[in-house]
């Protein structure tokens, strides 16, 4: 398991408010399919809740395409 | 000075202190003849009208329907509404003069035709010279003061954006039609770039569709101002975005008539991040011919926005919601949503806003990379 997982899926429970359950389940592959109300709207909080919890600064271009779990791990473990 | 006298509320009857102001019958500083009706007055059993003592000019200062007390003053006559306003001016309270307060003689005047003092406007938090909207304020909305009190002010940031959209409404004959879109072949997309863990929603798809239609629809990236009409030079489309905290925002995406959906997709996400970072710079809020208003509250099912200044037109997109449709004598549940233009029609007429409607509804409801 990549050590940044489990931030992440602090983040996405926080904002899409998510079950203990459900947030269980995010893995690497998750993406925003598999999860209801990760939007595009819902994506950018995802971002904001990402930096403030990593202390890290996407770059706004780049976020479109951090759409899975694994590429905004990718993302987090090139930061730190 | 010339004579300036009152208008005063008459005794109709016996056993009415008050009578309620119903109307004027002449409009402010209407000039009046001795013995014209000025207003109508209401009694407990009985209407009445109220009658010029003399010629002049009339400068009302009670806003009906208002209770009024007999003998109170609703209004002034005078030679002239210069002369009016001077004496109203002149006949504030000593105190004005005493006070180290200033204000603008409409100020006074507004203040004098209300009994109202420019110390109490002053002690409402008004600081400097106090001005004719300051006196407005005190006194409160036009005979609704008995029923509401105030709640605070407009933040600056929501002033600005309703004097955008007022300053527009004056240049504006505002029209708007409805059309249905059925969201199959969307949502197809959507999910494969989700899939494929790219993030494309709905509204990156409909910016992408407005980028092929618009050209086809050259009035509705055109404006009227003061009888000229302009036409924008490129298919700049901005987008509504929302800050935590309410404050909207309308980034503009360039040229989108030859951006593919996925760098459309990438070109909102980054400025919805910059409105939400508060990041977002002046520049990429202007220019735009069209703007499109996506508003995904559940439940929501026609959105009809108003067209930002320089702009004609602007659609709203409401929630998407399922339909049960007859597909080859058999009903299919699909998804779709209500796309409302809402344009001038100064420019356009209803065929020609529709037309547009059903080209963009083509356009998703068939979508072809």
């Amino acid at each position: 398991m990549t050590p940044v997982l489990p931030g992440i899926r602090r983040c996405l429970q926080t904002v899409l408010q998510l079950s203990d359950a459900d947030t269980a389940r995010i893995g690497p592959d998750t993406t925003p399919l598999a999860i209801p109300g990760w939007n595009s709207l819902a994506h950018v909080q995802i971002i904001l809740e990402l930096e403030r919890v990593f202390d890290v600064t996407f770059d706004a271009d780049e976020i479109a395409a951090l759409a899975s779990v694994g590429a905004i791990a990718a993302a987090l473990e090139a930061r730190t | 000075m010339e004579q300036v006298t009152p208008l005063v509320v008459p005794q109709v009857n016996v056993n009415d202190d008050t009578v309620l102001l119903v109307r004027w019958s002449v409009a402010q500083y209407a000039r009046v003849a001795a013995g014209d009706v000025v207003c109508e007055v209401e009694t407990s059993k009985a209407s009445a009208e109220v009658i010029a003592d003399r010629a002049g000019v009339l400068v009302q200062s009670a806003v009906p329907p208002i209770r009024v007390r007999i003998g109170e003053a609703i209004g002034v006559i005078g030679p002239s509404r210069e002369v009016v306003e001077a004496h109203l001016a002149a006949a504030v309270p000593a105190a004005a003069a005493e006070s180290t307060i200033t204000a603008t003689a409409k100020a006074r005047v507004l203040a004098a035709r209300h009994g109202v003092s420019l110390d109490d406007v002053a002690r409402n938090g008004v600081h400097g010279t106090i001005k004719e909207s300051d006196v407005r304020r005190f006194i409160g909305p036009p005979g609704l003061t008995r029923f509401v009190e105030q709640a605070g002010a407009i933040p600056a940031f929501d002033a600005a954006v309703a004097a955008n959209l007022r300053r527009s409404a004056e240049h504006l004959i505002l029209a708007s039609i409805d059309a249905d879109c059925r969201l199959t072949a969307a949502h197809a997309v959507i999910e494969h770039a989700l899939a494929a863990g790219r993030m494309v929603s709905l509204l990156h798809l409909v910016v992408a569709a407005a980028g092929r239609v618009l050209p086809r629809f050259p009035r509705l990236m055109s404006f009227a101002y003061e009888g000229t009409i302009y036409r924008y030079r490129s298919v700049d489309v901005a987008f509504v975005a929302r800050t935590a905290d309410g404050r909207l925002f309308t980034p503009v995406i360039r040229s989108v008539d030859r951006l593919d959906v996925e760098r459309i997709a990438k070109a909102c996400q980054a400025q919805t991040l910059h409105v939400m970072r508060g990041t977002v710079a002046a520049a990429d809020l202007d220019g735009a011919c069209f703007t499109i208003s996506h508003v995904p509250v559940a439940g929501t099912r026609r959105v009809v926005a108003l067209p930002s200044f320089g702009q004609s037109a602007i659609l709203g997109v409401s929630a998407v919601r399922p339909s049960l449709d007859l597909v080859d004598g058999g009903l299919v549940e699909q998804p779709i949503v209500t796309m409302t233009l809402s344009y001038d029609h100064a420019l356009c007429d209803g065929i020609y806003a529709a037309t547009f409607l059903a080209d963009l509804a083509g356009e998703l409801e068939r979508w072809v990379e």
